[in-house]
């Protein structure tokens, strides 16, 4: 009886210490003694190489609930140390596991960012789903100075705006780290990335993402416009939501609006001298408004009809420029069509041809009307 | 000790006065007129005995017989079988068991040239009336407690199962206090072997006396260290009833209000008798609760110190930054802040079970507020770490019966918690769930017919089916 009790002892006491020493996670710190970093922005330094500033969140000591943010700038050489020579700064260790939003400045990404990336993807406290931006005519540390409009933290006013930009207006696309991390890593995709804007309201300034920057071999390339993001998407399949707006034919001027209620793009690929890609777009919306008002000239028949005609224009043009003028694949056709046809894609890249120059495009696009907002339809 | 009596009346008079020191002890001389020789003796505790009984009883009787007594019969036999009133007169030559009877109110007839003695039944009954149980109320269903005569008791269970395969089985226990206990179980329900092993172990037994059937509860109990129950406590009858019928043996013992049963498995700390009195979904519902109530009540504490010291980026942000605020300018580390916090909760509890009821209300209001609104504006400790403790004060009350259990649990969680975070928390639930599942009720498994989850298995569990699905021997089968 007594040896059994001393044998459990023995292996409760084995269990505890292999678990203490060997799991690695008996790190006991008190939350209060770290400053939560809300948001990083990555501008080049003037001594260093970097300059780098965190939105730290600061805590007021009260019953109630009560913060505000200060930012913390500091330089390094590389991004550690420019977290870590924040400790001198801030007083207390940085903890980056609650941070939401990386911002590059444009600068640093005409010089390329898949270097940067890599501390953010190794270190174990940052979330895989962190977003990245690109800010856009200003240092990228500007737009987390005093742009948070409804909330006090600017890095979760910008989560916030992300979410609610992929559902109802989508002009922009946002990219979480591990899907950068992929896009850089994979072959025949090209990176893109949302860009962050300053804008003027009234006295306040705040932030606005439209548009996208794109990047050819991880530097930065070039730009598409907000107006352009839903072709973008159609073409990714990632389109989700947001409205368009189809000129009426008779009169270019006026617009018939569609809210879109869903969207699926499939992809086939027909293999010959020249591959041909053909998008098979089936789209769901309803009439949000018709410049002749509550009129019934239309059926459900024409207004889809209206819809396919124009959104088959587009996406040909839309494709068209990102062969000629964009010269990048960023809607990642390549990695599509290698995918499925991995023989035939060996076989192009061994004629050395370039996929993407020699891609053909068609487009059938299935529109699906559900209902027009009057009661008749 | 002499063992048998004397012949001579005198001399035993002398020996149980010189033995039993207790100035109520009254002994009354009778010579019957006729023959001088025969004369006897009635020794009865006065304060024990029902002074009705004994006068009209036996000396009445005796006084009227011996006005025209004729025959010379034996006098020990004709005054058992014919003149005293009793329902109960036992002969006897020994010390031992004139003593032990004395002792517990019957009354001595002892005879001159005798080494014989009369033991009379004439115990005062004096029972308080069944009350409705403190510690396990019911919504609906009986509101009925045992009381502490055995008797009554018996009497109680007997009203329920109107049975002849209900049997009793009566021990005296005990080396000073002589307590009657009842071994009761349905012979038609009960394996044998289970009633093999309850006896095995009462005789096992020695020890002074006992005055609560806990004392037996911890003798016989399978893993006496273990901080689980293995036999099951109940104050109320219906409920040992119900648990005769289930086929499970009870212990009932002379002067306690609580009796026991066995076995007891782990489901059964979760079951309520409003389980079977109430509407089946509602009950259901209560049982699950129940088993949440357990687990919140030993894990919250430890799950709080895991996330708000080891591992912060598993909470959603806004959260992580509401305990980063209300951690700020707390003097104490976490660990102690709630260390601290559930010692004094338990205090708070203690003092209010032992203080008299009118204060206790007193008790909470300071507790409340004193622990609860001003600490936390005076920033000592923090305001989720109350909403915690709390919590876990709460859901720790659902299951009295795990009591015990739960407050040693969660002290050990929440170090496991300190030490090893979420791992911790997971190694300590699986050292826990080892334990369970190592213990043994009286040879039947702890957490028997847990597994397969078959629908057999499971229709009194987690949730209670209607009652005429439920087979009547659930746990006998592993037995």
């Amino acid at each position: 009886m007594g040896k059994q009790i001393w044998k459990k002892m023995f292996l409760i006491v084995f269990i505890i210490s292999i678990g203490l020493t060997m799991s690695g996670c008996w790190d006991y710190q008190e939350i209060n003694n770290v400053t939560n970093v809300a948001g990083i922005a990555l501008d080049k330094g003037e001594e260093k190489k970097f300059k780098l500033t965190f939105e730290t969140i600061v805590f007021k000591p009260s019953a109630d609930f009560n913060i505000s943010v200060k930012l913390v700038e500091t330089e390094g050489d590389t991004i550690f140390e420019g977290i870590r020579n924040a400790v001198a700064v801030a007083g207390k260790r940085l903890y980056i596991g609650h941070c939401k939003a990386i911002i590059f400045s444009e600068e640093i990404a005409k010089e390329g960012i898949k270097e940067h990336l890599d501390f953010f993807v190794r270190d174990h406290e940052l979330r895989m789903t962190l977003l990245v931006f690109v800010a856009k005519g200003v240092e990228a540390r500007e737009t987390l100075k005093d742009t948070a409009l409804n909330h006090q933290i600017a890095s979760y006013e910008l989560e916030r705006l992300v979410r609610n930009d992929e559902k109802y207006s989508s002009l922009s696309n946002h990219k979480l780290l591990f899907e950068v991390m992929r896009e850089i890593l994979d072959e025949g995709i090209s990176l893109t990335l949302p860009v962050v804007e300053i804008k003027q309201i009234e006295e306040n300034k705040t932030f606005t993402m439209e548009g996208i920057f794109y990047f050819e071999n991880d530097k930065l390339a070039g730009f598409i416009e907000p107006e352009e993001i839903k072709f973008y998407l159609i073409l990714k399949g990632k389109l989700k939501g947001g409205i368009i707006n189809v000129p009426l034919e008779d009169n270019p001027n006026q617009f018939i609006v569609y809210e879109i209620q869903g969207c699926q793009t499939d992809f086939e690929f027909k293999t010959g001298n020249n591959p041909l890609l053909i998008t098979k777009v089936s789209i769901k919306t309803s009439i949000g408004s018709n410049p002749v008002i509550l009129s019934r000239q239309f059926s459900v028949q024409d207004y889809q009809r209206m819809l396919e005609t124009w959104l088959n224009q587009e996406l040909v043009r839309f494709f068209a420029k990102i062969k000629n003028q964009v010269k990048c694949d960023v809607c990642g056709f390549e990695k599509r069509f290698f995918q499925k046809y991995y023989q035939e894609w060996l076989k192009l890249s061994e004629d050395n041809k370039d996929f993407f120059e020699i891609l053909e495009f068609q487009v059938k696009v299935k529109s699906e009307v559900n209902h027009t907002g009057t009661v008749k339809p | 000790m002499r063992r048998f009596l004397f012949s001579d009346l005198t001399d035993n008079v002398n020996h149980i006065k010189s033995v039993i020191c207790d100035d109520l002890l009254t002994a009354r001389f009778f010579s019957p007129p006729n023959s001088p020789k025969d004369n006897f003796c009635v020794i009865y505790l006065r304060n024990l005995v029902d002074n009705k009984i004994v006068n009209e009883g036996i000396v009445f009787p005796i006084m009227l017989f011996f006005q025209n007594r004729s025959s010379g019969e034996p006098l020990s036999e004709v005054l058992k079988e014919k003149i005293i009133v009793s329902s109960q007169i036992q002969l006897t030559n020994l010390m031992d068991e004139l003593f032990a009877g004395l002792l517990s109110g019957m009354t001595v007839l002892l005879l001159n040239n005798s080494t014989e003695c009369l033991l009379i039944e004439t115990n005062l009954r004096d029972v308080r009336a069944p009350q409705e149980p403190d510690n396990e109320k019911v919504l609906r269903g009986p509101r009925e407690s045992f009381v502490e005569s055995l008797d009554f008791n018996i009497q109680l269970i007997r009203r329920r199962i109107v049975s002849t395969d209900l049997h009793l089985d009566y021990q005296v226990i005990g080396k000073d206090t002589k307590t009657r206990i009842c071994i009761c179980y349905m012979q038609n329900l009960v394996s044998p072997d289970l009633v093999s092993i309850v006896k095995a172990r009462l005789a096992r037994l020695n020890f002074d006396g006992i005055l609560d059937t806990n004392i037996i509860n911890e003798q016989i109990k399978d893993a006496r260290y273990s901080p689980f129950k293995t036999i099951g406590v109940t104050e109320r009858p219906d409920v040992l009833a119900g648990k005769l019928m289930e086929g499970k043996v009870g212990i009932i013992a002379e002067g306690t209000p609580v009796a026991l049963s066995m076995p007891y498995l782990f489901i059964d700390n979760f079951y309520s008798p409003d389980d079977y009195y109430l509407n089946v979904y509602f009950a259901s519902f209560g049982r699950i609760l129940r088993m949440i109530g357990f687990v919140v009540s030993i894990l919250t504490p430890a799950l709080y110190i895991a996330i708000s010291t080891h591992h912060w980026e598993i909470i959603p942000s806004p959260m992580a930054l509401t305990i980063a605020h209300s951690q700020q300018d707390i003097p104490l580390p976490t660990i102690l802040e709630c260390v601290v916090m559930l010692i004094i909760f338990e205090l708070i509890r203690e003092t209010g079970l032992r203080t008299p009821i009118g204060i206790g209300q007193a008790l909470s209001i300071v507790g409340a507020i004193v622990i609860g609104q001003a600490a936390v504006q005076a920033r000592l400790v923090s305001s989720p770490m109350v909403i915690v403790i709390s919590l876990t004060a709460i859901t720790g009350l659902i299951n009295t019966k795990l009591k015990g259990l739960v407050i040693f649990a969660r002290i050990f969680f929440l170090l496991m918690a300190f030490l090893l975070g979420l791992f911790g928390i997971a190694l300590g639930v699986l050292l826990l769930i080892a334990h369970i599942a190592g213990l043994k009720s009286f040879n039947v498994s702890y957490l028997a017919n847990f597994w397969p989850l078959s629908r057999k298995n499971l229709q009194d569990h987690f949730i209670r089916f209607p009652k005429q699905n439920i087979h009547r021997q659930g746990e006998q089968e592993h037995g």
